[in-house]
């Protein structure tokens, strides 16, 4: 019996080492371990045997079995391998070929400005409104203290629709329509397009981006807006950026001030860009005019508020470096492309 | 305004500033310096030389030695100029001068000969006859006898002043003249404003004039005979200042009523007295086609919008706007007659624009003269006539009108300049500033008031008194705060503002650019976008004063401005561009309370890429699941899309956009040849986010089948899937089309629609015979409603 265990398993470690693939390992294993296998054949000799071989011959054959299987079992996984192996081996790719990457699209630059200018004051507690392009002869003149025939209109050429309808030529036009429908506290700020005749050229565009910022509470000073004016200002420029403040006029506003920002491009050294002040132009704010705040409803007496008005447009220009703003307004895609 | 700084010097003594220093100020109290020039640039070593001594240079034929006089010291000059003389006066460049032409002057040796400067031509300087006379001559320029040896020549020739070109606010109508700029800048130096001389020598003059207003458009007017007028140039110095401000000197009398102007803001107006039927001067308005020959050689046809100065004849001028030629001073003119008057601002604007002049005049009425201004330059202009001895004044001054010249009393409560500007202003800077200002300002308790001069019309609230301390205190002292003492608000933005946010960030992760375009159109857009007569989205809101046609309407559609933006860059080779933008379309719908055009924000996508239908819808879905909602497609007709690539987009029962193909002969009008897929969803229309509660996760398993059936090839995907959902209750889970096959197999004009149905129950495991069911209701209701055959 021990000879023909012994013969068996040399056969099976012979021809089990031999199967080329997985079906000739089924078949190869089944001439072993199979229901009328060389294994199944010496299980049915068992039952002859008398009883004292019967338990050792039992132990010897499953051990016979073990055996088998630990053949069968190698020898699959050898396959297994090769063919993984073959397989990873035909996987080839060139891992150098250049490729056309997918990719996001990008934002148009003044609505990144925007944006940014928008999540800077929305972080601050102010609320965004939006407002309408066109609007009444009332809300962007009238009720901002520039009654028909004041020598201010002709501050801003204005697009007509009809005699009470105009593009609004600038955002304060929603200064009124925010205190018409709330009480103080405000802290409102509005992004959109202001209209002004103007022919196209490198810095002058008949549609532009404005933001409006506008505050009214019981204590509300210049020098809130001063600072909110120079926190926006670092924000944007730096924190070694600054405003210089000067003395302006807008019917809306009493005192009225034009601040300037200092040159991104010199620090206010003074070089082209700032015509040597060292001083770029900035934009224009005030104290929200009393006659403006009575028109709209709202106590005079007793609450004081700051309005300002700045053109995104030219400060997009500066912020990316755009000497032409008719670039802006073109869409060239590979212009475009660069705002990631 | 232009002002310069030696007529400035005549109100305030600016001694030990430079040119720098003053623009400086004039920027801090409000006004910027559009320009600054130094009319003596490039003279400064120019100086009056007379030749003394002529003598043959040794070593040339052609070149002279001057010995050069400089008022007590001589140089010695070479030149090769052949008009000059022993005696004569010249401009002498000296060693080191930089002239205004550019050349640099340096002591040099001439053949053997020590030259210590040049001689200068006109050119040289830079100057021509209307600066001195013969200035252009022919060799070296030849002063007159006025000129002293060492004199500056910049100083002889009136050229020793720094013109500054400031930016006037449109409030101050009073900065329009000198006067008034000297008088802020007088007060922002904290100098001495000295007034001019305004009073002058009256003769009884015998000459009669009558003057009637029959206009109200003329609240003050006064007039002045002055009799025996010697007409010759004006004084040096008046036309040096008038050409230094632009203006061209006429006569004596021309040129004072615009020194005047100039000077005192006033508008004024010299008429030949006996040219004027019968003396009589009458305001008023002119009658229709009337007409009138004016100064500058045009004649006027006018209406009665127009305020004329008129005789009992004719129009002899054009009110605040010009004068008639034949009334104007001529050599021939004896006597005069002063004008200085009080206009309706919107009358002589709008006169003015009818007949598209403006002048120095309209545009001072148009801003604004204060009455108190007609009866100043009155007296100046006399006061300078006076002076010069031009003619013999009438003691007789015809005013018609009255002149408020009464101080304004405004009460300023002490707090509420702390309250405007954050910072304490002692109450004795608060009076010593409005003092410097003309303002008389006394404390009453809580309040100070004041007394603002009739001038100052732009003065009328506490507010404005404010701004004047600032002004003059200086913004610098303000310690910026940030809004410490506000109340907080709940601040953030609304649902569509978010929205807008939102599309702008997903519709990045497609690799689209977001685009920015006018919201101005052409109306021929409408024909290239295949609009019929009487299309909705032809009746656009139009601009009544537009830039140009191409800028003429406000756009009623987007797919135009985007398909401008993919038909530039294709034409400079970005064939491939995927494009959105979130804009504006305007309809021409008034229903709301302000009677405006309706105004829609828009999504719109276009691509000129390589994809096809399908590729955009799965955009316009991925909005779709980011916004959280369902959206139907329906086929649709648009004029400019094609007729069976597009799709409403359908949310619960509303239209909120479109997707699909633009049509070729579109994209051909754009000039583009490639094809164009494009989608626009209006944003109004989507219901807000919401914050949704999560959904427990199923407790029982789902089962999957998979139903193909064969329907006829026109059968619509989305009904079928429609129905099936209907079909069946909540127990259908999901639905999803895996295949939709045409070919070999299947019957010609047929389609073979495969589905992946998921069904699950939410209390209890389904049983086969549930999942069965509910299979064998679908295909019964697929077969009848479609005709669907099962395809085994």
């Amino acid at each position: 019996m021990d000879k023909q265990i012994d013969e068996i398993l040399k056969n099976a470690e012979a021809q089990i080492s031999q199967a080329k693939d997985k079906q000739e390992l089924t078949l190869t294993s089944a001439k072993f371990l199979g229901k009328n296998g060389a294994l199944s054949d010496l299980m049915k000799g068992l039952r002859e045997l008398p009883n004292e071989e019967k338990r050792s011959v039992g132990e010897k054959l499953n051990i016979l079995r073990d055996k088998l299987n630990a053949l069968v079992k190698e020898k699959n996984e050898a396959i297994e391998e090769a063919i993984l192996n073959e397989k990873l081996a035909n996987e080839k790719v060139d891992v150098t070929i250049p490729v056309k990457p997918a990719s996001f699209g990008t934002m148009h630059p003044i609505e990144i400005l925007k944006k940014d200018l928008v999540d800077y004051f929305v972080a601050k507690g102010f609320e965004l409104k939006d407002g309408g392009d066109i609007e009444t002869d009332y809300y962007c003149f009238e009720a901002l203290n520039v009654p028909k025939e004041h020598p201010a209109r002709e501050m801003q050429d204005t697009f007509y629709i009809d005699s009470e309808t105009v593009l609004r030529t600038h955002t304060s036009a929603m200064q009124v329509r925010t205190m018409e429908s709330q009480q103080p506290p405000i802290k409102m700020i509005s992004t959109g397009n202001a209209y002004r005749i103007d022919e196209v050229d490198a810095t002058h565009s008949p549609i532009f981006g404005q933001l409006e910022i506008l505050v009214v509470d019981k204590d509300v000073t210049m020098a809130d807006l001063i600072g909110t004016l120079d926190g926006l200002v670092k924000h944007l420029l730096g924190k070694n950026a600054g405003i210089r403040v000067r003395p302006s006029y807008f019917p809306f506003t009493e005192p009225s001030i034009e601040a300037d920002a200092t040159c991104p491009k010199c620090q206010g050294k003074g070089c082209s860009m700032c015509k040597e002040t060292g001083f770029i132009e900035m934009l224009g704010a005030g104290m929200v005019h009393p006659k403006v705040l009575e028109m709209s409803g709202i106590d005079s007496t007793i609450y004081k508020g700051f309005a300002a008005g700045i053109g995104l447009d030219r400060l997009a220009m500066m912020r990316f470096g755009v000497s032409d703003l008719r670039d802006l307004y073109e869409n060239d895609i590979n212009l475009l492309k660069q705002f990631k | 305004m232009i002002v310069t700084l030696k007529w400035l010097s005549d109100f305030v003594n600016l001694e030990g500033l430079g040119a720098q220093e003053i623009a400086d100020k004039f920027i801090s109290i409000g006004f910027e310096v559009e320009d600054m020039k130094d009319l003596s640039k490039g003279m400064e070593r120019v100086r009056v030389g007379r030749i003394v001594k002529l003598s043959k240079h040794p070593n040339a034929d052609k070149l002279q030695i001057c010995t050069i006089d400089l008022g007590g010291e001589t140089v010695q000059i070479i030149t090769a100029a052949t008009n000059v003389f022993e005696g004569a006066l010249v401009p002498a460049a000296l060693d080191g001068a930089d002239l205004p032409n550019g050349l640099k002057i340096k002591t040099s040796n001439m053949r053997g000969e020590e030259s210590q400067g040049m001689l200068c031509s006109g050119e040289e300087l830079c100057i021509d006859d209307s600066v001195y006379p013969n200035a252009l001559v022919d060799g070296i320029m030849i002063l007159d006898e006025s000129a002293k040896e060492g004199q500056q020549i910049a100083e002889f020739l009136g050229l020793d002043d720094v013109v500054f070109d400031l930016k006037v606010l449109a409030n101050r109508p009073d900065y329009q003249s000198v006067y008034g700029l000297a008088r802020e800048l007088a007060a922002g130096l904290n100098r001495e404003f000295v007034e001019p001389k305004l009073d002058f020598d009256a003769k009884n003059v015998k000459l009669p004039l009558e003057i009637e207003v029959q206009s109200k458009n003329c609240p003050l007017y006064f007039g002045c005979v002055v009799e025996n007028v010697q007409l010759a140039p004006s004084p040096k110095h008046v036309q040096q200042r008038l050409k230094s401000v632009g203006i061209t000197p006429r006569n004596n009398i021309v040129d004072l009523t615009n020194y005047v102007l100039w000077e005192m803001g006033q508008p004024m107006h010299a008429f030949d007295y006996d040219k004027i039927a019968n003396h009589k001067i009458i305001v008023r308005q002119a009658s229709l086609d009337e007409e009138i020959l004016c100064l500058d050689d045009n004649k006027y046809v006018l209406n009665p919008d127009i305020l004329v100065i008129a005789d009992s004849k004719q129009p002899i001028g054009l009110a605040g706007i010009k004068g008639g030629k034949e009334f104007s001073i001529n050599d021939s003119t004896n006597n005069i007659v002063i004008e200085s008057a009080i206009f309706d601002r919107v009358c002589i604007r709008r006169g003015a624009r009818s007949l598209g002049i403006r002048t120095d005049a309209s545009s001072r009425y148009e801003r604004g003269v204060e009455s108190i201004s007609a009866q100043l330059g009155l007296n100046r202009i006399l006061a300078l006539i006076s002076e010069f001895k031009i003619g013999n004044i009438s003691s007789v001054i015809l005013k018609l009108g009255d002149v408020n010249s009464e101080s304004r009393e405004v009460v300023l409560p002490l707090d509420d300049i702390k309250r405007t500007l954050g910072i304490e202003v002692s109450t004795q800077d608060v009076i010593e500033i409005l003092k410097r200002l003309d303002i008389c300002a006394e404390v009453k308790g809580e309040n100070v008031h004041c007394l603002v001069p009739a001038i100052r019309a732009d003065i009328e609230r506490p507010a404005d008194i404010i701004e004047e301390v600032i002004r003059f205190y200086g913004f610098e002292k303000i310690v910026p705060t940030y809004c410490e003492n506000t109340q907080s608000i709940s601040g953030g933005m609304n649902d569509l503002l978010k929205l807008e946010r939102n599309c702008v960030e997903y519709m990045m992760t497609t690799g689209a650019h977001q685009v920015r375009t006018y919201g101005f159109r052409a109306p021929s857009e409408f024909d290239k976008l295949l609009l019929p007569e009487g299309s909705p989205l032809r009746d656009s809101v139009k601009i009544e004063n537009p830039l140009s046609l191409d800028y003429s309407v406000m756009r009623t559609e987007m797919i135009g401005s985007l398909l401008d933006v993919v038909k530039l860059n294709a034409s400079r080779k970005n064939k491939e561009v995927q494009i959105f933008e979130v804009g504006k379309i305007f309809i021409n719908n008034r229903n709301n309370k302000d009677n405006l055009p309706q105004e829609d924000k828009i999504l719109a996508y276009l691509t000129s890429q390589n994809v096809d239908f399908f590729n955009v819808k799965a955009i316009t879905e991925m909005l779709a699941s980011k916004f959280g909602l369902t959206f139907n497609y329906k086929p649709s007709q648009i004029e400019f899309m094609h007729p069976n690539i597009c799709a409403d987009i359908v949310l619960g029962n509303k239209k909120i956009g479109f997707v699909g193909k633009v049509h070729p002969k579109v994209t051909k009008n754009y000039e583009i040849s490639a094809d164009c897929f494009y989608f626009e969803i209006n944003l109004g229309l989507l219901p807000p986010k919401k914050v949704k509660k999560v959904k427990p996760l199923p407790k029982y398993p789902s089962a999957h089948r998979d139903l193909a059936v064969v329907v006829d090839e026109n059968v619509q995907v989305g009904g079928m899937i429609d129905v099936i959902k209907k079909t069946v209750g909540d127990i259908l889970e999901e639905v999803e089309l895996f295949d939709i096959y045409q070919g070999e197999q299947i019957e010609k004009g047929k389609k073979n629609i495969a589905f992946n149905l998921k069904f699950r129950k939410a209390d209890a495991t389904l049983t086969q015979d549930e999942v069965n069911d509910a299979f064998n209701k679908i295909l019964a209701r697929l077969e009848s409603t479609f005709q669907a055959t099962l395809r085994s």
